[in-house]
């Protein structure tokens, strides 16, 4: 065991010894000086050591003089290690039974900024850290109540990491809390670098496409699932907060939605709704439609579409899936570049590859209009996954479409929804509240109701208390003049 | 055999949604078609039938109803052996069968005939059998929930068929009021007197009550 102590002093370069009674001496600190916070060192540890008198010193000595408890004893060198690498300073006595260990983080985090992915124009702005601690104190600003829990767990056998569970005692329904923490316990792998990662090892249904946990770096909206009954989880160094279970229209919601008025509220969330429609159908639409179906473009429409497609080569399935390549390509392109580069993409994309595809014969006008609409679509989906999801789904119809027409379309559109009631979230069936029918939560989907209809906590997740508040008393008009 | 069943809760549905799972099963391909038979069979007297019909459909019902009111969880399988006897029980359960078997194949084959008629003529009937059989399977994999879902998603989405059925074919001439009736009269006949698709569903109801 020594051994493998010293091995770890020798391979671990950053490690640091302070003498405190010179070079012979008894009392050492060791600390990373990667990780441990050199100022308290400096300024508390090495002076308030130094009164001490070398010759009878003794382990209760140091306690006190430096201010730790027994709390702080470590008595075994796997213990020191782990604490050194967590940045705690090591103190040690030769003789003593024990060592001290003083507690410490130097680690450099990045400060709290606005929310870059999830921007929103009204309400909070502040977004998570790459810290576990920050994250949280984030979401207990929102909610300061007992009934808060927060449940601590390792994962990673060869680098461990700190998961953090949270939940609502009294709210979330315990099915949704032992399933999540199951299912983390049991994962038996190597190392979780980022919560995303976590959330594909535990998802339900591996092989779909479809987000199954939802991922957010916004506190508030983390503090609104926890209340609805959901369960979150926090991974140390993951700047974002995964929560479950979740349902297919929630990701079409937005946080802003629930600070807007409801009814422009309801406007966006209809808008979105028929925007995921349009990004998933109008290009295989208009390829099936040209290739198959003529007879449904009326007669002013299709003297304009021949002409536009007079000098155009290739068959309306080539034709479309170029353009949607081509759209792809530049969205990839744009997403890897730098931002300051990234701006010139837009230019060479828009305005030069559009203008010259078309008048070189590739495509014609109206796909040109069809696959900007439906990339501008896809991209008004508020989860980024969701988003990626019906970009490659739409390739798939593309060809289905391009092959058998109508019929392909609605072979894939039926496929999709089968596919869409077979996933489920954390056990919990996918396409609710529209299949199982919950009408009370029709409310809150596609349409957003007046705030005081929310009295009760949604029947999503079957929270234990669905009391939210008396809407006959919320409200109740007095004129102070009176 | 076991002549009471009892299914796992995930294997359960609310008693609302045996309403789509009828429908689905009556409303299905046959509404595409059924005009061509009604107007050579039924003629002006078609209220007649659906009267009829009407009341022969209760008494199957009744008699359903009250069959399985004597079991506390049992379906068609299980009564027929338990009324009938092993041997014949099960002889009736293997033609019960044998006759969905039969329905769910003039069923595929009115759906590629119609698609042969309507959108593609020279699509090969092994193909659109095989991509509809397909997702069949697919669906069916799932269990019950979710060929519940299914249903229950398809007749909602399909529900604005109805008015264009009814309403725009009479929008031209303007709200004349009786013969309208008389058309829906002898829509209703059609639907119900197609034998085929209704007894199926009749059937399907004491298969699936007790679910």
């Amino acid at each position: 065991m020594r051994q493998t102590f010293q091995q770890w002093v020798s391979r671990t370069g950053d490690l640091k010894v302070e003498h405190i009674d010179g070079e012979k001496g008894r009392l050492r600190l060791y600390y990373l000086v990667s990780m441990a916070e050199q100022k308290v060192i400096y300024q508390h540890l090495i002076p308030n050591l130094q009164q001490l008198d070398f010759e009878t010193v003794t382990m209760p000595d140091i306690e006190r003089k430096i201010g730790l408890t027994v709390d702080h004893r470590l008595t075994n060198q796997d213990q020191v290690i782990e604490h050194l690498l967590l940045g705690n300073i090591y103190i040690h006595l030769d003789g003593a039974a024990y060592g001290l260990f003083f507690p410490s983080d130097g680690t450099q985090n990045r400060q709290i900024t606005p929310p870059k992915n999830e921007t929103n124009i009204l309400g909070p702005q502040n977004a998570f850290v790459e810290s576990l601690e920050t994250n949280l104190s984030l979401i207990r600003k929102y909610i300061k109540s007992p009934r808060l829990s927060y449940e601590r767990m390792v994962i990673g056998e060869t680098a461990p990491v700190e998961v953090g569970l949270l939940y609502m005692e009294g709210i979330t329904n315990v099915d949704n809390v032992q399933t999540l923490r199951q299912r983390i316990q049991e994962l038996k792998v190597d190392s979780v670098i980022d919560v995303s990662i976590l959330s594909q090892y535990i998802k339900d249904n591996e092989f779909s496409m479809f987000p199954q946990l939802v991922l957010t770096e916004r506190p508030d909206r983390t503090a609104a699932g926890l209340l609805q009954g959901q369960v979150a989880v926090l991974l140390q160094g993951s700047p974002k907060a995964m929560l479950g279970p979740v349902t297919f229209i929630q990701l079409f919601q937005a946080t802003e939605d629930s600070y807007f008025r409801w009814s422009i509220a309801s406007f966006l969330r209809l808008l979105r709704t028929l925007a995921i429609f349009f990004a998933l159908l109008l290009t295989p639409f208009y390829v099936a439609i040209l290739t198959f179906h003529y007879e449904v473009i009326p007669a002013d429409l299709l003297i304009s579409l021949a002409q536009s497609r007079s000098r155009v080569p290739f068959p309306p399935l080539m034709e479309a899936i170029i353009m949607e390549g081509i759209i792809e390509l530049l969205r990839e392109a744009g997403a890897r570049l730098p931002t300051k580069i990234g701006q010139t993409i837009g230019i060479v994309g828009g305005i030069v590859i559009g203008q010259a595809i078309v008048q070189a014969g590739f495509t014609s006008n109206i796909l040109i209009i069809i696959v900007a609409l439906g990339a501008l679509s896809s991209f008004s989906s508020p989860n980024y996954s969701l988003g990626a999801a019906i970009r490659v789904l739409r390739f798939p119809i593309i060809l289905m479409a391009g092959l058998w027409g109508g019929l392909g379309i609605a072979i894939g559109v039926s496929f999709l929804v089968t596919h869409l009631l077979r996933i489920t979230s954390l056990g919990r069936p996918y396409l609710q509240p529209v299949y199982p029918l919950r009408i009370t939560d029709l409310k809150d989907s596609i349409i957003r109701a007046p705030i005081t209809f929310f009295g009760l906590r949604p029947q999503l997740f079957r929270p234990t208390d669905d009391f939210r508040f008396d809407p006959a008393k919320a409200r109740q008009m007095e004129d102070i003049d009176e | 055999m076991q002549i009471n069943v009892y299914p796992k809760i995930s294997n359960q549905i609310p008693a609302y949604l045996l309403f789509f799972l009828i429908y689905s099963n009556q409303v299905g391909v046959g509404v595409l078609g059924f005009q061509r038979v009604i107007a050579i069979e039924a003629g002006h007297d078609a209220w007649i039938a659906v009267v009829i019909a009407g009341i022969a459909v209760h008494l199957v019902m009744w008699a359903i109803i009250n069959t399985l009111k004597r079991y506390p969880s049992s379906d068609l399988y299980g009564i027929n052996c338990d009324v009938f006897g092993q041997l014949f029980g099960s002889l009736i359960n293997i033609l019960y069968m044998l006759y969905f078997t039969l329905i769910a194949i003039v069923i595929l084959r009115t759906y590629t005939e119609v698609i042969q008629t309507w959108m593609f003529p020279e699509i090969p009937t092994w193909f659109v059998s095989a991509t509809v059989l397909g997702l069949a399977l697919y669906t069916l994999l799932g269990g019950i929930r979710i060929i519940t879902g299914y249903t229950f998603i398809s007749v909602v989405t399909t529900l604005w068929v109805i008015f264009f059925c009814t309403f725009l074919p009479n929008m031209p001439d303007g709200p004349i009021f009786i013969p309208y009736w008389r058309q829906m009269y002898r829509k209703f006949s059609v639907a119900r007197s197609r034998c085929l698709l209704r007894s199926s569903a009749l059937k399907f109801s004491i298969w699936c009550t007790h679910l």
